[in-house]
């Protein structure tokens, strides 16, 4: 019944004063409590329906205004009695129609109800009786308190955000989840704030925006990113709806979500996607039944269907009918959970082509585990069949190198190990690849794996990398690293191959060669020459101190070639030319050449010499060699041959000089001898003799010193002589002696040899001159020339059986002007002996005679072969 | 030979016994003539000079030189000689006393006759009066 109802029926009753019965019966069955009373409030009636919805019966003509029961307003608050509604109706006050009140029962009970009073007013107007209706709201409020305990309840368990936001963004109510959404701690935190501040910076208008949309009236959706109190971000859907607040105005009820996992997810899947799409291999998935139920671009590509060709037909629409019996075998072990791994077959191209395939399948499962369908990955080897044997190889070089080959990922990640890593580093591939590759670097060389790394990623190389690095047992490894990126076929940087060289060893060898060419250089830093050492190739890698201190060069700031610099203009090609034929024929090398000294600015010279020192092998691993300055010995040696060639010269014209004189007096003594020798007496005759005698000694005298000057003028031979002609020409020269003497000369067979054919003469004409000469006047005089080899010499022994020589003088004898007799005794120069030593000296040979007094003697003399 | 003038020799020789055994060995061998003896290198080409500058050009039948002479050479003496305007053509004959490999080039190539090394015995010696006699008939031949 509504408000206005009740109070038709109010004035109707109060009308009649309810006298009427047939009124009477039907206001006591009416379901709606009504009461009346006079105008003091008294009651003076009551129906069923009231004492029912109170619980009691009330006091006719005694209880006021209602029936005396407790009432509260909705906020629990007591109104007094005499300010309930009826009373305030008898004082003739205007009561506001719809207030909903509670009663509480005699027995404690509480109900809802909403009081119609009405006041009953005589002709003149004169308030006489009131009459009040009582709705029971009771259910109806039951309900709605139900409905908003159920309200709450939702909000507060929803995941859900859910906030009210005002018109100007000030945030009025926001839910637990939303609270824990934006990162505040209690609802003070952001209640009553500006909800625009949690808004990400580039979303905060387009959200304005949508707020006022909202309070306008619309509703809408929105994604948006917040950033928390705490700082983190996420992304939200929103579903708002205007709501009409309170105090009148509109508002924003929205419900939020947070969707940051699914926008990954999305990602991931968009990500997936690409993969798969974008991978070479063909990827299909299938139900267990066989039916085709996704497809990529390179399925596409490879067996020439499209995807929507594809999807939904049986996967044997690829397999050739050879094959079909592949499949219910492959089903049977996918139904089974198993994994199909590179199984290799042959599949049908939508062109009928045949196509050579490894197949990877594995099954697929929902979220409980069981199987749904199959992945199967299909690979075209028809190329890698033919590539797979050169990756055989590579795999098997790998294996059988002795450098550790690892590679690992751009995190630092193991991912491949071969087998001399494992001997070097002592993990197995089992133990090492997942690792991290830390697991081998010695904590106090961590630093450097970033480095590494850091380097890799920009693309770049690290090559000879010489570090410690630290075996599963502990024990530490010297290694040189040599570090490649691995890029993918896109070049992008995705790891890296990593050449590990146990280098150990080879620093053992290293420091001791070090230690080794150390005391070398402080032995070549000693020495009086330049000491240099040269490469196999002849680039010279070294010089000791000596050497930088002539020229003035810094150490290192000249390279291989610097000797060239400093080298003589004249001597230079004739030195490059021997130094670069000795390196190449490995034979030593010897020659003097002018270097620049600094110091005195002037060229000294130097005889430069080289050796090869070989290995075991004999190859040739280090040309040692030192330059010896020879300046003054070079030029002692000038100076010498100047004085030789002055003193030749001088004996070569003193000697003529010396004969014009001599001339004279001969011609003019054998004149006067001649001419007047039968008119002087006798002892005139004996002077002139005399004379002429001495003039004839100082002829031979000049001759023989003539012959023994221009012994030094020598030439190399240019051809060998025959020692037997020379013998025969001295022989020829001596002619008159031996027929005189009666000697007997003998020789063996004698060889031809690199001397000069008059100088042979020479001596052998001395020699057996000699021998004739000093003959024993008790025997007749023999002589014998004989030879033999002696290594790299022809030794020549000249023998007698003459008066032999006191070994006291063996050795002045072959002395300039040497004389063991008078010329009484013996006539002689005593030139000839010299000139013989002179030649044999001039072919570094040598002489000496082996004889005793009165035994005969023996001459050797030894000559180059 | 013919009976006539007698033959002009010049005679470049330092060496007073050398002068005097070429004198022997001219006389030894009648060669007739007028030798006029130079002892100097010096002298000599200042004779030339005189000479080739006369008018009258005086006759040179025969040049001896000794090549070692003080202050200018025989060598001097031979290129002078060759380059007169009226003596180039006159024998020379040379003299040393140095074996003759050290003379004997410097000889030709200013045109010598003959080249004489002097030797150490007597009769050598008076060799030279018949080489002397031998080059002066070719030149007369020559020259009729």
């Amino acid at each position: 019944m509504t408000a206005a109802g009740a109070k038709a029926l109010t004035a109707f009753v109060a009308g009649g004063h309810v006298e009427n019965s047939v009124i009477r019966e039907m206001v006591e069955a009416l379901p709606v409590a009504i009461y009346t009373t006079d105008a003091e409030g008294r009651l003076t009636y009551f129906n069923a329906a009231a004492v029912k919805l109170s619980g009691r019966v009330p006091e006719l003509g005694t209880d006021r205004w209602c029936v005396t029961w407790k009432i509260f307003l909705p906020d629990g608050t007591l109104l007094p009695h005499d300010q309930c509604p009826m009373a305030i109706a008898l004082k003739g006050a205007e009561v506001p129609t719809g207030i909903e009140c509670i009663a509480e029962r005699p027995d404690g009970s509480r109900f809802w109800f909403t009081p119609c009073p009405a006041v009953v007013r005589d002709a003149e107007g004169r308030i006489i009786g009131g009459i009040n209706l009582l709705m029971d709201i009771t259910d109806r409020k039951n309900a709605e308190i139900e409905a908003s305990e159920q309200f709450r309840a939702i909000i507060e368990t929803t995941p859900e955000c859910v906030k009210i936001v005002a018109p100007d963004g000030t945030l009025l109510f926001m839910n637990a989840p939303g609270l824990g959404m934006v990162g505040a701690s209690s609802a003070e935190a952001v209640i009553g704030k500006n909800v625009y501040d949690l808004i990400a910076a580039e979303d905060r208008d387009r959200f304005r925006e949508f707020n006022e949309r909202i309070c306008r009236g619309e509703k809408s959706s929105l994604e948006f990113d917040i950033v928390g109190l705490t700082g983190v971000r996420r992304q939200m859907e929103t579903h708002a709806a205007p709501l009409r607040h309170v105090d009148g105005t509109t508002v924003q009820l929205a419900i939020t979500r947070d969707i940051t996992d699914r926008k990954q997810g999305d990602r991931a899947a968009l990500l997936l996607t690409a993969i798969v799409d974008s991978s070479d291999d063909a990827i299909i998935s299938k139900d267990l039944n066989g039916v085709i139920t996704s497809w990529n671009k390179s399925a596409e590509r490879m067996f020439g269907y499209t995807a929507a060709e594809a999807i939904g037909q049986a996967v044997t629409l690829l397999i050739p009918p050879g094959r079909l019996d592949e499949e219910p075998k492959i089903l049977a072990r996918l139904r089974s959970g198993e994994r199909v791994d590179h199984f290799e077959t042959i599949r049908r191209r939508k062109d009928g082509a045949l196509l050579e395939l490894s197949l990877t399948i594995s099954p697929v499962r929902d979220a409980q585990g069981a199987v749904i369908g199959a992945s199967k990955i299909a690979r075209d080897i028809s190329e890698r069949k033919l590539a797979g044997r050169s990756a055989l190889l590579l795999s098997a070089i790998v294996d059988s190198s002795d450098d550790a080959i690892i590679s690992k990922d751009l995190n630092g990640v193991i991912t491949s190990w071969n087998e001399s890593a494992e001997r070097m580093f002592g993990y197995t591939a089992a133990e090492a690849i997942g690792r991290p590759v830390t697991m081998l670097i010695p904590p106090d060389r961590l630093d450097e794996e970033p480095k590494i790394l850091a380097r890799l990623r920009r693309g770049e190389r690290v090559d000879h990398f010489e570090t410690v690095r630290r075996r599963k047992d502990g024990t530490l490894l010297d290694i040189s690293l040599t570090i490649s990126p691995v890029r993918d076929a896109q070049d992008a940087v995705i790891g890296a191959s990593k050449i590990a060289r146990d280098i150990s060893e080879s620093k053992r060898v290293r420091a001791a060669l070090l230690e080794s060419e150390a005391r070398f250089r402080q032995l070549a830093d000693t020495m009086p020459q330049i000491v240099w050492t040269a490469r196999p190739d002849g680039c010279v890698d070294y010089y000791n101190e000596r050497w930088y201190a002539f020229t003035g060069f810094s150490q290192d700031a000249f390279g291989d070639a610097s000797w060239e610099a400093i080298l003589h203009p004249e001597d230079l090609q004739k030195t490059q030319e021997n130094y670069y034929a000795a390196i190449k024929a490995g034979q030593p090398y010897n020659i003097e050449y002018r270097l620049m000294d600094r110091a005195e600015n002037r060229w000294r010279w130097f005889v430069g010499r080289a050796v090869p020192v070989r290995d075991a092998g004999g190859a040739i691993v280090k040309w040692f060699g030192t330059c010896t300055d020879i300046d003054e010995q070079k030029r002692v040696q000038d100076d010498l041959r100047r004085a030789n060639e002055d003193l030749e010269q001088f004996a070569f014209s003193s000697t003529h000089d010396l004969q014009e004189p001599l001339r004279s007096i001969k011609i003019y003594s054998e004149l006067l001898a001649t001419r007047y020798g039968d008119t002087v007496n006798e002892e005139a005759q004996k002077f002139v003799t005399f004379v002429r005698e001495g003039a004839t000694r100082m002829e031979m005298l000049v001759r023989d010193l003539l012959t023994y000057t221009q012994v030094t003028k020598f030439e190399p031979p240019r051809e060998t002589a025959d020692a037997n002609e020379a013998l025969n020409n001295a022989l020829a020269n001596l002619a008159g002696a031996i027929s005189e003497s009666g000697a007997k000369i003998s020789a063996e067979p004698l060889p031809s040899l690199p001397v000069h054919g008059t100088h042979l003469q020479q001596v052998f004409q001395n020699l057996i001159g000699n021998a004739i000469k000093y003959r024993s006047p008790e025997r007749q005089p023999i002589v014998n020339v004989g030879v033999k080899r002696q290594g790299a010499h022809w030794e020549f022994a000249v023998s007698d059986n003459g008066i032999g020589i006191d070994p006291a003088y063996k050795e002045n004898i072959f002395g300039l002007f040497k004389r063991l007799h008078t010329s009484d005794e013996y006539s002689g120069t005593g030139i000839g002996l010299a000139i013989c030593q002179r030649i044999v000296d001039r072919y570094h040979g040598r002489i000496w005679v082996e004889s005793e007094s009165g035994q005969g003697s023996t001459f050797r003399f030894t000559l180059p072969v | 030979m013919v009976e006539s003038k007698p033959f002009e020799i010049l005679l470049a020789e330092d060496n007073p016994q050398d002068a005097e055994l070429v004198r022997m060995a001219l006389k030894e061998h009648r060669v007739d003539c007028a030798l006029r003896v130079i002892p100097d290198g010096a002298q000599a080409i200042t004779f030339l000079d005189t000479l080739d500058a006369n008018p009258k050009s005086p006759a040179l039948d025969l040049l001896l030189v000794d090549m070692n002479l003080p202050k200018r050479s025989g060598e001097d003496i031979l290129k002078r000689l060759r380059s007169t305007e009226h003596y180039a053509r006159t024998p020379v004959i040379v003299m040393s006393g140095l074996p003759a490999e050290a003379v004997e080039e410097k000889a030709t190539r200013h045109a010598a006759t003959v080249y004489f090394k002097k030797p150490l015995t007597l009769d050598e010696f008076m060799q030279l009066g018949s080489i002397v006699r031998n080059v002066l008939e070719r030149k007369t031949r020559g020259a009729a």
